[in-house]
């Protein structure tokens, strides 16, 4: 394509193209924003660079042309086909240089050439996308006929190439501030849904506890023994399927809750932790063997109190056969963590179930030996990941079970705050 | 003798009321039962008995926040901006532990906050103590008509 090539054979050729140049434009949302630092200062380069009184941003649209960024002039936009940017984007590989506008078929009869500004020098650095859209130009201009040096061009071009990469970013910006926006929508009606969910099973739940333990209590004449019986059952399934649904609203909300950032002395908080259970510990004689650094850690106070209580929990109640049950918690500060031991003598459990012991409601043991849903695990699991560390476990079947936690000595990013 | 002031309860969900009154019966509780089915019933209620002397104005109110028509919380912003209502202790009995229910409840001088627990013998604890200290050891706002 030359210069001698009719207007309607050159914008024909366009046609292709430009349906997913103007698709690659739109999806950038920079047409009609306000202006922005960041793309003003790359004018003002432009113009310094090039000594040139005019410099423009410039998006090439279907019908006009959109300056993000003007130095120079007062107008935001122009129609297309006055423009000279328009055929600056034909070219995508090249500058666009026109050193006399006058001289030049292509402009000379233009209205801003042959009137009002009376541009006569023209300079334009096509705006090309990784994928290879021309979406606009960076452009000098000037009202007298003159050129651009080999070091002006190519601080021209890269220049440019500063604009697409400024366009990108801020699009992974916008991209990323959308998704945080729909993330938080989405664990707002979680929290909700569960918590109606909740209320809305549990109604019918206590009519049928309810009516069960009248029958229970107040109706025992007449039934027999097997009735009695099938009456315990009703009673003890409705109570299971109470703890069922507590336990999964505590999951849900600890899916849906937002971390925060405290200071946490570590020996104080499994301090607190045990103190809460010195009922237990004594009724059951437990040997607690602590080896806690003081260290402290800039964490999530609330979920870290959840996960090792739950730990603890579990180390009790799985332990509490053992003659004398014993919990060891230990903490040591590792090169890039803070790694927690809580260890029991307890029954412990096959290697080949780890997986699974994190999975929501799974168990290895039957409600009638142990209590419990199998939730304890999961939510560790799920609070140990907003935590920003990990979790896992080493056991061999009745031989107890020592579960590890790698906790990152500083919070994480807020990008897992979600 | 001076007629018992009622216990008002506001509660849509059959089983729960049944259950309720059960409960009561089972202490041998006196007080007339008024019960209200929704929201909204409630509000005609509390319009309807505006007077301390009317022997209509309940000792108690059991209230459940989640009703048809108006909600809980509507019912008990409305007694609370009513001169003889707004005496009347209120008892929020739900399973609703959502803070903003709780806060909200409380901000409106709400007396008790009580979570209707699954279990009938804990539910009749509760019923219990709610009779014993609300019905018969609290000294109501104003004399009994």
């Amino acid at each position: 394509m030359n210069i001698d090539t009719p207007d309607r054979v050159r914008a024909a050729a366009t046609t292709a193209d430009e349906q997913l140049r103007l698709a690659a434009l739109y999806r950038y949302e920079v047409l009609d924003t306000a202006p922005e630092v960041a793309f003003d200062d790359i004018a003002l380069l432009a113009a310094h660079i090039c000594k040139a009184p005019i410099a423009l941003v410039s998006f090439v649209d279907q019908h006009r042309q959109w300056f993000k960024s003007r130095i120079g002039i007062d107008s935001e936009q122009t129609a297309r086909d006055v423009s000279f940017c328009t055929h600056t984007i034909r070219r995508p590989d090249d500058l666009l240089v026109v050193p006399d506008a006058l001289a030049d078929p292509r402009f000379s009869d233009n209205p801003l050439v042959a009137a009002g500004p009376c541009i006569r020098f023209y300079a334009g650095a096509p705006l090309v996308t990784p994928e290879g859209h021309a979406l606009g130009a960076l452009c000098v201009k000037d009202v007298v006929p003159r050129n651009l040096d080999a070091q002006q061009q190519q601080a021209l071009r890269a220049l440019s190439r500063q604009v697409v990469t400024l366009l990108e970013l801020r699009r992974n910006v916008q991209e990323r501030k959308r998704i945080e926006d729909l993330l938080r929508a989405k664990n707002e009606d979680l929290k909700t849904f569960a918590y109606t969910v909740s209320h809305d099973l549990k109604a019918p739940l206590r009519g049928i506890s309810g009516y069960a333990q009248e029958l229970e209590r107040r109706h025992q004449d007449g039934l027999g023994e097997r009735a009695r019986f099938c009456i315990q059952q009703i009673i003890t399934a409705s109570h299971n399927l109470d703890q069922l649904i507590e336990d999964l609203l505590n999951y849900s909300r600890f899916v849906a809750e937002k971390p925060e950032s405290n200071e946490v002395h570590l020996p104080d908080l499994i301090g607190r932790i045990l103190r809460d259970r010195s009922l237990t510990l004594g009724e059951q004689g437990v040997q607690v063997d602590l080896q806690l650094p003081p260290l402290v850690l800039q964490t999530w106070e609330c979920g870290l109190h959840q996960v090792l209580s739950n730990l603890i929990d579990n180390a009790l109640k799985y332990s509490r056969h053992a003659r004398p049950p014993r919990l060891s918690i230990q903490a040591e500060r590792l090169e890039a963590c803070c790694r927690i031991r809580v260890a029991d003598n307890g029954i412990g459990f096959d290697m080949k179930y780890h997986d699974r012991i994190f999975g929501l409601f799974n168990r290895l043991v039957r409600t009638s030996e142990f209590e419990g849903t199998g939730a304890g695990l999961a939510i560790v699991a799920k609070l140990v990941d907003k935590l920003g560390g990990s979790v896992r476990a080493e056991s061999s079947l009745g031989q107890g079970a020592t579960f590890l936690i790698d906790l990152p000595l500083h919070a994480p990013r807020p990008s897992c705050a979600l | 003798m001076t007629t018992l002031r009622p216990i008002l309860m506001v509660e849509d969900n059959e089983m729960d009321l049944d259950l309720c009154m059960q409960a009561f019966k089972e202490h041998s509780l006196v007080n007339p039962l008024v019960i209200c089915r929704d929201g909204e019933e409630a509000l005609q209620y509390i319009d309807a008995h505006p007077e301390a002397a009317d022997p209509g104005v309940p000792l108690i109110v059991l209230l459940d926040l989640r009703l048809p028509k108006v909600d809980g919380i509507d019912v008990l912003r409305h007694a609370r901006q009513h001169a003889v209502w707004q005496q009347v202790p209120f008892i929020v009995l739900t399973t609703s532990r959502q803070n903003s229910d709780i806060g909200a409840a409380y901000r409106l001088g709400v007396s008790s906050y009580i979570v209707k627990p699954v279990d009938f013998v804990e539910f009749t604890e509760v019923a219990k103590r709610i009779e014993m200290y609300w019905v018969l050891t609290n000294v109501p706002p104003f004399a009994g008509p």
